[in-house]
């Protein structure tokens, strides 16, 4: 434009002859007149034209800032862990809570998210959090554990009776699109991230207008002495609307759009505004088909800490990766990443944004950036398909991924994890020790609490950081023995015909089955076992003991047994169904154990709690739901008989593998040709459930037994459980009863107290009886 | 020490029901009545007898049935028989935490939170998910939230884990089910209900 201007006065600057000087004067006037004019009008056309283009970008700049600007994806919680004197919680597992929230371990706690421990002591300072059930304001507290855990929580002089700690972040539900980000807001960007940004991508952020002349002046000349482009001079306004309106396409029509717009944002919003939403839309790292985007992700992407609790070395890093996030990836290249995050600091020293102290000092810290695969999300990618299975019934897909909707879960990240390393572990021996090819093996485990269905962890296969094929929810396969319980409850729900000592016929079966197939089941032994009472039946897992009494009783029966104790897939009541011809995943499995160990009464399967909009307006609750399954006095003696199962049956390999005096009920199941390993059983509050198989269906050469038992075992283990403490419900009393099912005196030789709804007890005596003769003081115990 | 904790969890469990609950949960007026009994139990447990009140003799029984082996050669043995669990007193001493939070789920059905109370109920069963008491409880909410399919859950539930010693609470919730039968329009399964809480009475 300036040169437009020019133009007619170098004209005018000819100097011609003196003759026809006035006419020429009178027509050249005329002419640069009218050359004026023209000029006059292109400008005003061209003004018109900028004015009308800019009114047109105005409006794209207005349609995306004050739309909804992001999609943003659904946040999953963990479930808060409550601590309260006498709980169950030791330092070790309180610990590992501390780092999934991203606790800082500090000498002397002095801000919130830090914490210190001197033996089993620990001093914590707990973050602020939003619960659905109100604000849990944190607090400085002092929390003394011993070996049974948790034994006394003081904050100052006072007693704390009930401490929540916030639920760990631990996944979220990203659009199509893949972009993953937590927003924030401008007053939750550190000083440190705010001023390194300045320091190294746009200095003059607070002076320009949008465009900054003189930066694109000095990237010029630097690029022009060190021969390549060192420097570039676009501002934080024009790289904003260049990622967050433009696409990547690169032309000089694009870079004067980017201009332009930069210009209209500047003049619109504020230097506050723009920055918010540079901080949310900068991209800043890759993980398989997600893309991080902005500060607040970035900072659990890489810290596991929310961003305001960065220190300066990591606000450092967060700037230096906007200029390359996977060529200055940290994991990747952590010496690149080193000497940018330092060039960063570098910049801010120099241009007094931090002290030469605080430099030095943010120069010597390590990267710090978290594991990968222990990182914000994705760890737990099987419990979050479930809790997007559970919530795609109430809400439709695009809210989820964008709406922002907090999801408080109830997965337990400690049992989580002490689950997925159960399993890989336990996998990788029995390969080893049976010398079964590596990695052929493949496995789920689900654990449940046992009261009230609430899914406390899910791991859908070996690795189980991979989000591959969900084994816990989608490996369907047949349950085998672990149908028996149903057929014996079934059983004993009717206690005028059948109790735990009542004989039951080990003979052989020969039936045709509906379909014209000819069905002729064995036991595992091959042999038969004539006579043998009820629960060693169920205890030996007697494959023709089963068959008889189930046909004796009836399919029908057994079916809506099956029905009443959670499962809700279609099945067929054949006879095969007894020896479990039944395919079940590991997760519906789980509902069916859910209702024998909370004595009969059935929860559905629960992984959420409550969820939260954006604006933390409670949605959603799931409340705790029970209904009775069965009758639980003979959910009690089938209980017992499934301890006896662990304690001298199948299961007795458990004994060697559980901590002394933890009592569990359970039962083992294998499938034909030793396709498919099942334990499941339960303590006093956990459920669990393991699977081990392959993915091609093909032989194992694993018993439930020798496979999934010891995967249970090894997860119970590690985790806090209640033993079973076998209170009897009203109802039941204590019989002395011999070998072959007769009353007997309590001091006869080889006699054993069995449980009996009331009743149901054998009218049949031994030789062996005195007059105090059946129960004696037992029964006194339960009146 | 035992004697005046017990005493306090009755004091607190009156103080803590308000009125409209003192109609659905008589069992409160057991709290009461108990006092006398908790006490004389208490002071005979302090007494210098021995924590439980069960006979000392089935100590010295549960170790005489040894393991027998079920059938000479058979791989399966048929467990030594243990005396079973049974509950040392009518209602066990509550952790602190979950009389915090009884407490507070109290107050909060009282201000007309019932949302409010029953998440308090559900995060005490989160930590002691065998106490009877807070299922019935949740009963009461529920029942007050109109919900009486699940009151007769609940309170069945809680039944089942009730212990044999505690017929209040047992009648209580009977009378909890016979209440919302009622509601729901069931009067011969109400009247069921009501007769087994009398007999309880």
């Amino acid at each position: 434009m300036a040169a437009k201007k020019k133009r007619p006065a170098r004209r005018g600057a000819v100097r011609p002859g003196r003759k026809t000087r006035k006419k020429r004067a009178s027509r050249r006037r005329n002419r640069s007149r009218s050359w004026w004019k023209a000029v006059l009008g292109l400008l005003v056309l061209s003004g018109l034209l900028i004015g009308a283009y800019s009114v047109y970008l105005g409006k794209t700049v207005r349609v995306k800032f004050e739309g909804k600007r992001w999609a943003v994806p659904a946040q999953i919680y963990a479930r808060p862990l409550d601590l309260y004197s006498g709980a169950n919680v030791s330092a070790e597992q309180l610990k590992a809570e501390l780092q999934f929230l991203g606790y800082r371990k500090v000498a002397k706690v002095s801000a919130p998210a830090q914490w210190a421990q001197k033996g089993g002591r620990f001093n914590i300072h707990t973050r602020d959090f939003t619960f659905w059930n109100g604000r849990e304001p944190g607090q400085a507290v002092v929390l003394d554990t011993n070996a049974s855990g948790v034994t006394r929580i003081r904050s100052g002089r006072k007693e704390v009776d009930l401490l929540r700690l916030e639920p760990a972040l631990v996944g979220s539900i990203y659009p199509a699109h893949n972009e993953d980000r937590v927003l924030v807001q401008r007053a939750e960007l550190p000083d440190d991230l705010v001023n390194g940004l300045l320091a190294v991508e746009d200095r003059r952020f607070y002076a320009h207008a949008g465009v900054d002349l003189r930066g694109i002046a000095r990237a010029l000349v630097a690029n022009i002495r060190a021969g390549k482009t060192v420097q570039g001079g676009s501002t934080l306004t024009q790289q904003l609307v260049k990622n967050f309106i433009l696409t990547s396409e690169r032309s000089v029509w694009r870079k004067f759009n980017e201009a332009l717009m930069a210009l209209i944002v500047d003049a619109r919003y504020s230097k506050d505004e723009i920055l918010e939403a540079y901080a949310n839309e900068i991209f800043l790292g890759q993980e398989g088909g997600r893309a991080i985007h902005g500060f607040g992700l970035g900072a659990y992407f890489y810290f596991n800490r929310p961003l305001r609790e960065l220190r300066l070395h990591e606000s450092a890093l967060l700037v230096g990766l906007v200029k390359g996030a996977s060529f200055y990836n940290p994991r990747r290249h952590p010496q690149r990443a080193l000497e940018r995050r330092n060039l960063v600091i570098d910049r801010m020293q120099a241009l007094d944004f931090v002290t030469q102290a605080q430099a030095d000092k943010a120069r010597q810290q390590k990267l710090g950036v978290t594991v990968r695969g222990a990182a914000h999300g994705h760890r737990v990618p099987a419990f979050v398909d479930l809790v997007r299975r559970q919530l795609r019934r109430d809400y439709r897909e695009e809210d989820l991924t964008s709406e922002g909707l907090r999801i408080f879960t109830t997965m337990d990240p400690w049992v989580q994890q002490r689950a997925a390393t159960a399993l890989g572990k336990r996998l990788q021996r029995i390969e080893k020790g049976r010398r079964i090819e590596p990695g052929s093996l493949q496995g789920a485990l689900v654990v449940v609490s046992a009261q009230n269905g609430e899914v406390q962890a899910l791991v859908g296969g070996r690795d189980a950081g991979f989000a591959g094929f969900n084994r816990a929810l989608d490996a369907v396969r047949p349950i085998g023995s672990l149908v028996k319980p149903a057929v014996y409850l079934t059983a004993l729900s009717n206690p005028d015909r059948y109790t735990l000592s009542t004989l039951v016929e080990d003979k052989a079966v020969d039936m045709t089955l509906p379909g014209g197939q000819r069905w002729r089941p064995k036991n595992y032994d091959r042999k038969l076992h004539g006579e043998v009472p009820l629960h060693e039946a169920l205890s030996r897992s007697l494959n023709l003991a089963t068959v008889n009494l189930g046909m004796e009783i009836g399919l029908r029966p057994v079916a809506s047994t099956l029905r009443s104790l959670g499962v809700s897939r279609e099945f067929d009541a054949f006879p095969s169904l007894l020896l479990g011809a039944l395919s079940l995943s590991p997760l519906e499995v789980a509902q069916l154990y859910q209702s024998l160990a909370a004595g009969g009464f059935n929860s559905p399967l629960r992984a959420i709690r409550a969820v939260l909009d954006v604006d933390q307006e409670q949605l959603q609750r799931y409340p705790l739901t029970v209904t009775q399954a069965a009758d639980p006095a003979a959910v009690f003696l089938l209980t017992r008989n499934l301890v006896e199962v662990t304690e001298s049956g199948t299961g007795a390999g458990l004994r060697r593998l559980l901590p002394k005096g933890l009592q569990v009920a359970g039962k083992t199941g294998t499938t034909n040709d030793l396709r498919d390993s099942w334990f499941a059983g339960f303590s006093a509050d956990r459920v669990a459930v393991a699977w081990v198989g392959r993915d091609d269906n093909a032989s194992t050469g694993l018993t439930g037994a020798s496979g999934a038992l010891p995967v249970w075992a090894d997860l119970m283990s590690n985790i806090d459980n209640v033993p079973l403490k076998m209170t009897p419900p009203p109802g039941i009393e204590y019989h002395w009863v011999d070998a072959a099912g007769r009353l007997s005196a309590e001091t006869c030789d080889g006699v054993v107290a069995f449980p009996y709804i009331a009743g149901s007890q054998p009218a049949v005596r031994s030789d062996c009886t005195e007059q105090q003769g059946s129960g004696g003081f037992l029964n006194g115990l339960f009146d | 020490m035992a004697c005046s904790i017990r005493l306090n969890r009755c004091r607190s469990g009156s103080t803590e029901m308000g009125k409209n609950t003192m109609a659905e949960s008589p069992f409160t007026g057991f709290c009461r009545a108990c006092a006398a009994t908790g006490l004389i139990l208490m002071l005979s447990a302090c007494g210098g007898m021995s924590r439980t009140d069960t006979p000392a003799r089935v100590e010295e029984r549960s170790a005489t049935p040894q393991a027998t082996q079920a059938e000479p050669g058979s791989d399966v043995q048929i467990a030594a028989y243990t005396p079973p669990a049974q509950p040392q007193v009518a209602r066990a001493q509550p952790k602190r935490a979950v009389s915090v939070l009884m407490s507070r789920a109290a107050g909060q059905r009282d201000n007309g939170d019932l949302d409010g109370a029953s998440a308090s109920l559900e995060r005490a069963l989160r930590i002691a998910p065998e106490d009877a008491v807070l299922w019935h409880e949740l009963a009461v909410v529920r029942m007050a939230q109109q919900q009486h399919h699940l009151v007769v859950q609940l309170a069945a539930k809680s039944n089942a884990l009730a212990s044999p010693r505690d017929p209040s609470l047992r009648s209580s919730n009977w009378r909890l089910i016979a209440k919302a039968r009622r509601a729901q329009g069931d009067v011969s399964g109400a009247r069921d209900a009501d007769r087994r809480a009398s007999s309880l009475d």
